[in-house]
């Protein structure tokens, strides 16, 4: 264990669990869903009058179409995100057992080590494509369907359609780090519970805890814990005296979350005999 | 062997104990002068933006910028989340300045709603010069605290 001679095949293992992913009908379908999605939304919204006033951005849903990534962001960010990254990541290590593959990948020439960062980082990969599609798609959607007049900010000042187009985008990128924190704590409940549905819906299940945490008056320490948390760091960005603490703080509470969720689940997984099977 | 197989764990255990004793040295996440900091600046801008959207000009006073707020009645400490703050903000009316009372919802993410005397500041709704429909940045607005 302490030297082993072979390489751990960190990147054949991430290959083949790429091509793995590629060939699902459930990830297509995710990848396909999150870009056209938005477009189905905005549609909705134009047929009608009333807006999503109580979301941030929706009263300008109908002015601006900047706002409907806005508006795309805070609905994902607090319980899609989570649920969708984990569609990957929270099965693919319990796929192994559902298959009793186990022993066939870790006798190629993959070790634990290569076969875990390759189906790690296999899952981040999903999760980054996850949020570039949606980000992609509603924007496209809101510009394409709604137009490309400026957008209010938080602040009650219009950001021109070039500058408004990179602040959705920079909004979108900080969903990636409590994403890829939510991707790691599905790849844990993989390995630990060898269930597909439970590391699927398991963290879903701990966001939506985290959230009503979030709601509790008084322990605003508490709130500043929680992974759920960083889905709003964006908001500084959309003032007009943008503020960046909430974001740096996110991206640190996403890494540790990360990095926990990453060693926890690999400690498991060198720990665990495949002889049985 | 064991020093490998602990290391992950105490990197782990040192990284939860620095992050919550750095979170400990926060104080309460919404005050009434963050939020009187945020709305004042906020509704001055969306009484600019009503304007520009009515396709007028304006010359939107200073003293528009600035808000008094307060939360529920005169027991209630003015900090912490609730639908139950009031801002005071300043309206012109010829030459003069009224004031006029805003209420306002803070959530706990320290996003806000502010919603404002239809009477004084218009419905939901305007028309701008072209005849189509905009909202009325002054009936309600959102704005975030920074909460960092």
């Amino acid at each position: 264990m302490t030297t082993d001679p072979r390489p751990h095949g960190v990147a054949t293992a991430y290959r083949w669990e790429m091509e793995k992913l590629a060939a699902l009908l459930r990830v297509r379908l995710t990848a396909v869903a999150c870009f056209l999605a938005p477009f189905g939304l905005v549609a909705a919204l134009r047929l009608q009058d009333a807006v999503p006033a109580d979301t941030l951005f929706g009263r300008w849903t109908h002015f601006s179409g900047f706002a409907t990534p806005m508006v795309v962001l805070v609905f994902t960010g607090q319980w899609a995100l989570p649920l969708l990254t984990c569609l990957v990541a929270g099965d693919i290590f319990a796929s192994e057992d559902r298959y009793d593959t186990w022993k066939t990948i870790l006798t190629r020439s993959c070790t634990r080590l290569g076969v875990f960062w390759g189906k790690a980082f296999a899952g981040m990969t999903f999760a980054v494509l996850v949020v570039v599609l949606l980000a992609l798609g509603s924007l496209a959607a809101g510009v394409l369907v709604i137009g490309a007049r400026p957008l209010v900010s938080l602040s009650g000042t219009l950001i021109p359609p070039g500058p408004a187009a990179g602040l959705v985008l920079e909004s979108w990128a900080t969903a990636v780090p409590p994403t890829l924190g939510f991707t790691a704590m599905g790849l844990l409940f993989s390995v630990a519970t060898r269930n597909g549905p439970a590391g699927i819906l398991g963290p879903s299940a701990v966001g939506l805890v985290m959230q009503l945490l979030s709601f509790v008056n008084g322990v605003d320490v508490l709130r500043h814990l929680l992974l759920t948390t960083p889905y709003g760091s964006w908001h500084g960005l959309m003032s007009a005296h943008p503020y960046y603490a909430p974001l740096l703080w996110g991206g640190l509470v996403s890494a540790v979350y990360l990095a926990g969720c990453l060693a926890a689940g690999y400690l498991l997984l060198r720990r665990r005999s495949f002889d049985e099977g | 062997m064991t020093s490998n197989r602990t290391r992950p764990l105490a990197t782990l255990l040192t990284g939860a104990a620095l992050l919550a004793a750095s979170a400990g040295c926060g104080t309460v996440d919404i005050t009434r002068v963050k939020l009187q900091d945020d709305v004042g600046p906020t509704y001055r801008n969306m009484y600019v933006l009503q304007h520009r959207l009515l396709g007028q000009d304006t010359d939107a006073p200073a003293r528009l910028a600035t808000a008094a707020c307060a939360k529920g009645g005169p027991e209630t400490p003015d900090e912490g989340p609730g639908d139950d703050w009031t801002c005071q903000v300043y309206w012109p009316v010829n030459g003069t300045l009224q004031t006029l009372s805003y209420e306002v919802q803070v959530k706990a993410t320290g996003c806000y709603t502010a919603q404002g005397p239809a009477y004084n500041v218009g419905q939901q709704n305007l028309h701008d010069p072209d005849g189509r429909t905009v909202p009325n940045p002054l009936y309600a607005f959102d704005g975030c605290l920074n909460t960092g």
